[in-house]
This record gives structure tokens, sequence and C-alpha cells, in this order.
């Protein structure tokens, strides 16, 4: 608002030399600006002056008025003067308010996922900032976060910057509308750029009493999206949804669990596109395994690979974790492997002497070999 | 005489401007596109207040489903408050109940609502053979006859339907409905098929009660539904319909702000769009080509709230804007005075008589 106050008041000072009294006032008829110094109230109530006056739409049920009184009384000069400013003042509220809409919606996303100890995170303002902007503060809500990556040009096996970078900006502000556009987002959904690399959705849903539905929908809303930006190919994409909230105050807890959806999806499905949470159920269960259990369990088993593995504990490792992967079939094991039967069923022992862990004989001995693997990958990723 | 057999537009606004017309040959001829005398001023959706209820001893719920007091109640829009338009459907909620959705009728200060939605799966819809029998379809249909008969010749008569999109959130839920939107496409688009007989039957029935117009209220708002959404799946129907309805005058109503979606309205056929406040006059214009704007008058802020120069300065300002239908935007809050409304016809009549003084 404060801009376009100011720009009123400039408005009206280049108006000075205009043989007119003009006046803007707010909804509570607060002097916002006026062209004259000095004595204001008695240019308006001289009876002798024809005075016109008109509102205005500042922002939607935000009415404002503008008065004119023409020097020379003359009605004419004073309709022509009035309609000219309401035209230039309604045209400056819809430019700021469009070139407003998209950093407010960033400074919207950037207050609900920064920290909940960030002294910018006062949820009253927040919610009421929200309420404010028309978005029903009772829906339920989660983070679609999309990580993009723009696509490099590479002819001869070289790097040719053909200016890209300088219209990325650019490039991301139509992905933004694109995504505005998107036959699932409404009104009610935020979406905005966020950091150097990411957009976030904030996406609404009405109540509904079976849950699995609104993630099923969330899947359909984040095939739709990704197939759009597809075919732009500007950006290589990732994406991934966080879990539903009820409260605003729960919004980044949704968008962390997209973050990392996308930073396990990167290290272990070895492409880009949606990250779904059960593609990675075995990544993030393990990723979320309480400290206990990685130091008193995981660290040691690795510690005994590492000491005594004499191919290798990552190759070890892999071996016994594609039979547990292949139902525990040596066969199949080795066909894709391209090993010897006899030296997948070798390594298994070594493997079992080892660690102590019999994953073919014992489920839950082949369930922390998975975890182990696991482990082991996000260790070298550097995500433990 | 017909003026609309006057084959040049000049002559046939020239004449118009000189004619005494009564306020529903006003109302009908700007839905044609003609200019008039005096701009009239009408409620495309309800103008019920408790004040009107208490001075003809007609209240909610029971005059939502009571021929008489429907239309003892409707009627002061024109008696008490001088409208050129009766409508005499206070809800959205007629067809539903006689659907069978369990109704709350609500009290004198709230309107109804939908208790339950009985339907689950596309195939649940039947059509009741007896639906213009129902009682509150019927209700409906003598209280638009009983105002026919009385007002009739000066006053246009509204009636009013839900489209099948607000249709299915009675009958489906809102919630329900918008998912299946996302997951079962397929769907939306047999509910929607099937719904759209109702509107078309019972707006067909009021125009043979009486009604000279019809509001289709259809909630594809912004904050629900995506203008990709609209495109594919209402606007097709909203066609079909408006080819159906024939010759009589639809005004469509959405709540909210569409000047997203504005220009696909003007593409169904309807010959005008009851616009909310939200919305810039001079844009929905643009975008509204040919079909009529009418509405736009805050009801919260500026009928509920604001003064008598405040109404009398946004009627002039809307109509300044180039709005030739005056309206309220939407069904109004009970409890509004009846002074602003009537204000409101006062503002339009004086600005009407500015102009010819000039």
């Amino acid at each position: 608002m404060g801009e376009y106050i100011d720009f009123c008041r400039r408005l009206l000072e280049s108006l000075q030399e205009v043989a007119a009294y003009i006046q803007i006032t707010d909804e509570n008829d607060k002097l916002i600006a006026r062209t004259w110094d000095g004595q204001p109230d008695k240019v308006l109530a001289d009876t002798s002056k024809s005075i016109l006056q008109e509102p205005f739409m500042v922002l939607p049920g935000v009415v404002w008025h503008i008065a004119v009184a023409a020097h020379d009384n003359s009605s004419d000069h004073s309709t022509i003067l009035l309609q000219s400013i309401k035209a230039a003042l309604q045209a400056a509220a819809q430019y700021i308010s469009l070139a407003g809409a998209r950093s407010r919606e960033e400074l919207m996303v950037k207050e609900l996922l920064s920290p909940a100890g960030d002294s910018r995170h006062d949820n009253t303002i927040l919610i009421s900032n929200l309420k404010q902007s028309g978005l029903d503060v009772t829906q339920s809500r989660a983070v679609i976060l999309l990580d993009l990556e723009e696509e490099v040009n590479r002819y001869f096996n070289i790097h040719l910057d053909l200016g890209y970078d300088a219209s990325s900006e650019k490039a991301k502000a139509e992905t933004i509308q694109m995504i505005k556009a998107n036959r699932h987002i409404t009104k009610q959904d935020i979406v905005a750029s966020y950091g150097a690399n990411q957009i976030v959705i904030i996406k609404a849903f009405m109540e509904i009493t079976e849950q699995g539905r609104i993630y099923r929908a969330l899947d359909r809303v984040c095939e739709t999206i990704l197939n759009e930006m597809e075919t732009s190919k500007i950006f290589a994409v990732r994406l991934a949804y966080g879990s539903l909230c009820d409260d605003f105050a729960d919004i980044r807890q949704s968008y962390q669990e997209a973050k990392l959806l996308i930073q396990l999806g990167m290290t272990f499905l070895g492409r880009n596109g949606l990250y779904k949470y059960e593609d990675l159920l075995a990544e993030y269960i393990t990723y979320n395994l309480p400290d206990r259990m990685l130091v008193k369990t995981l660290r040691p088993l690795a510690d005994k690979l590492k000491q005594k593995g004499d191919t290798g504990d990552e190759e070890l490792l892999y071996i016994v974790e594609t039979y547990i992967n292949d139902n525990f079939n040596l066969t199949e094991t080795s066909r894709k492997l391209y090993l010897h039967r006899n030296t997948v069923a070798g390594k298994v022992e070594k493997y079992k002497k080892i660690t102590g862990l019999d994953p073919g004989e014992r489920y839950l001995d082949a369930l922390l070999t998975k975890i182990l693997a696991i482990y082991m990958r996000l260790c070298a990723a550097g995500m433990k | 005489m017909d003026y609309r057999t006057i084959t040049s537009e000049a002559e046939r606004n020239s004449m118009m401007r000189k004619a005494n017309l009564t306020g529903k040959e006003r109302v009908l001829a700007v839905l044609s596109g003609l200019e008039v005398d005096s701009l009239p001023v009408l409620n495309p959706t309800s103008l019920i207040t408790f004040e009107n209820m208490q001075r003809t001893g007609c209240h909610f719920p029971q005059a939502h489903l009571d021929a008489d007091k429907i239309a003892a109640l409707a009627a002061t829009g024109y008696t008490v408050l001088g409208f050129d338009s009766i409508m005499p459907y206070f809800s959205l909620h007629l067809e539903a109940a006689a659907l069978g959705c369990n109704i709350d009728w609500g009290n004198p200060d709230r309107l109804p609502a939908v208790l339950e939605y009985p339907l689950k799966e596309a195939g649940d819809f039947k059509m009741p053979a007896n639906f213009l029998d129902r009682r509150p379809v019927k209700a409906l249909l003598t209280a638009i006859r009983s105002v026919k008969q009385k007002y009739g010749a000066r006053v246009a008569i509204i009636g009013k339907v839900v489209g099948p999109w607000t249709l299915a959130y009675h009958l489906y839920g809102a919630a329900h409905f918008l998912m299946d939107v996302i997951l079962e496409p397929a769907k939306v688009q047999k509910i929607l098929h099937d719904l759209k007989q109702v509107p078309v039957m019972f707006a067909a029935a009021q125009i043979e009660a009486g009604a000279d117009i019809i509001t289709w209220c259809d909630h594809a708002i912004d904050h629900l539904v995506s203008r990709q959404t609209y495109q594919d799946y209402l606007l097709p129907i909203h066609k079909e319909c408006a080819v159906q309805l024939g010759k009589t005058p639809v005004i469509l109503h959405v709540c909210g702000n569409v000047l997203d979606r504005l220009d696909l309205f003007a593409q169904t056929g309807f010959a005008a769009f009851h616009l909310d406040s939200r919305n810039s006059i001079p844009e929905a214009l643009k975008l509204a080509g040919k079909m009529q704007v009418t509405g736009n008058l805050n009801n919260p802020r500026l009928l509920l709230n604001g003064s008598a120069e405040d109404v009398r300065a946004a009627v002039h300002s809307v109509i300044r804007d180039g709005i030739q239908l005056i309206s309220p935007e939407c069904g109004l809050p009970i409890r509004m005075t009846n002074a602003n409304l009537i204000e409101i016809v006062k503002a339009a009549r004086m600005y009407t008589n500015a102009r010819e003084a000039l």
C-alpha cells in the first residue's frame, strides 16, 4: 500500500500547476494527497465551488475517493480531470498489485518455510496475512517441491555458454506462470520461487475422510505438472511432495519431507522426475532411523566390513543386497552380476562370517542387511 | 410494439431512449443490447431482508417452501424497494432438496445448508419422473405464476436454477466432487452430463410459469476450480444448455474474481454475467464482449455498512464504468436494511435524470 500512496502523492504533486483543487482520501476519509497547501477545508467547504467526487477501487473491497473542483468552476473541466486521474489511479493500482503478487507469494512462502525459532516467524501475523490474501486457512495443505536444473547445451563435447543464464530468471517466472495455469492449481494454492533453483507449491485440499485419495490426487497433480514442464525443455525437474498438514505451522515440515525425498531420489533412483515416497520407502526409513540404531548396530557392522572385507566392503554388500532383492535366488543373482553361482554363494558365506548376519535364513538379518546397504550409500553421498 | 423488429440498431436505440418503458421492458431491452431511457435496477440473486420478512410476516425457513410466502416476500423487491425485477428463489437448495438431499432449512437469519450428500458413484443419479411436482420445485413454480400474474406486466420476473457443477457439490459433496475432478475425470463428465438435465428442465418450467429471465448459478469459482477445468468440463455444457433455453435471457452467476475466465463465460451464449465486486468493471467489460455485465455493488462494505452517499457514489461509478444493468453483487446479507437498497434505485434514476438534463 505504501508504494501506492507514494504514487498518489507524486501524481498530485505533478498536477499542482493544473487549475483545479484535487484531493484523494482513503476509505476512512483520511487524506492521502491534495494539490494545494493551507486552509484545505475552506476550499472544500466553499459552496460556490462545484466539487465532483468519485470512488475508485484500490484493492478488491477497498474504495477511496477523488474530489476535483476546477478553479473556473467548469464541470466539464472537472469531469475530464476527474476521469483522467481515476483512470491513472486504477491503472497504477492494477500494476502495483500485479507486480506485488509475485513478490507477495514469495514472501509468504519464505515466512512459511522459515524455521520455527526464526524471529520472523510470528504465527498470528502470518495467519492474518494469509487470510487477507483470501486463503482459507482451515484447508489441509501439502508442499510440492520442484528442484530445477537448467538443461545445459553441449556441442562437440564442450560446454558452450549460449547466454541462457541471463534468461534463467525469466524462464523460472514463466515456469511459475505455467504451473499457475495448470488445470489442478486454484487460487487457494500458493506457487512461488524459493531459493535459487526451487519452486514451491503449497497445494490446498478440502477436507475429506479418505486421506489416501488426497495423496493419490497429489501424485496426479505432480504428474500433470511434470508433463507440462518436460515439454518445455527449459529445466530438468525433480519433484516430490511432503505430508498433508492441517496447520500452516506444519508447512515447513511438509517442505522438509519433500526436500529429503528429492535428495534421496537423486542418490538412489538415478533419474529425474517425480520421486514418490513409496519408491523410496526403505531409503526414507533408513535416513530417519534413530541415532541409537546407527551407533549401536549399523556403524559397528559397517566397521566390520571395512576391516575384514578384502574385496572392498561396498562390493561384498552389493552382492548380498542383490541376492536379497532376487528373493535369495543364487542363480538369478549370478546371472545379473555376471558372476559364477559358486562365487555368489561364497560371498554370502563370507558376509555371514564377517557380520554374523544370515540373511538367507533370518528375515530380520535380511532387513538389517538391506538397511546397512542403504546406510552405506547415504554415507558415501554425504547424507549421513 | 416489438422494438426488436426494427432493423436499424441506431433507430431502435433512439426509439428505446424516447419511449416511456416499464421496468420489465428496460431490463429485457438492455439484455438484448439496446439502450434505454432509464437504466434498470434488478436482482439476479436474492434480495430478501429481515426488514421485509417483518413487513410481510413471511419468514425463512417457511418462505423457502411455501408458495404464498415465497411470492409475498419476493414481491417486496418491487413493491417496497422499487427494483425492476422480482426473483423468488432465495437459496441454492431447492433442486438438491427435490433430489433427495437432507437439508437444514435454516432460520430467519441463516440460509439453508446441505446436511448429507446422498450420492457417491456416477451412476447413482436418477432423474425423478415427478421432479417438477416435488414440493420445493412446485412451490417455486407456483410462486412464479403468482408474481407473474400480479406484477408481470411491469417488472421482469427472474427465475433461478442451480447448474450441474453446483448441484454436484450438493449431491456428492464439494470436497469429494473436486477430488474426482483430479482423480476420475470420466466420472465427473458422466455426473455433469446426467445433472445438466435438472437445470434445463427446471428453467423451462420456470419460463413456462412466467419467468422472463433465468439466473444460472454454477460455482466454478477460482478458489476451487481452475480456468482449464471450467473450459474442459463446464463450458461445453453451458454452451449446450444456452442453446436449449432458446431466446430466454440467462444471467450466469459465479462468485469471486472471474477475470481469468470471463472470456470463457462470454462464449457460453448466456446473455449476461452477474459480477462480484472483486472484479474491475472496465476489465470485465473488455472480456465480456457482447455479453452484458450486471452487479459489482459490494454487499458487506457498501450496502450493509455504507451510507446513502456511498451507495449513490458507487451506483454512479459503476454506471460511468459501463454497467447498464444495476444490481447488488450477490445474494444479500439478510440483516441489510432496506434504506440502502432503495438508495440504489434512487441513485440509478437520479443518474438518468441528470443525463437527460444535459
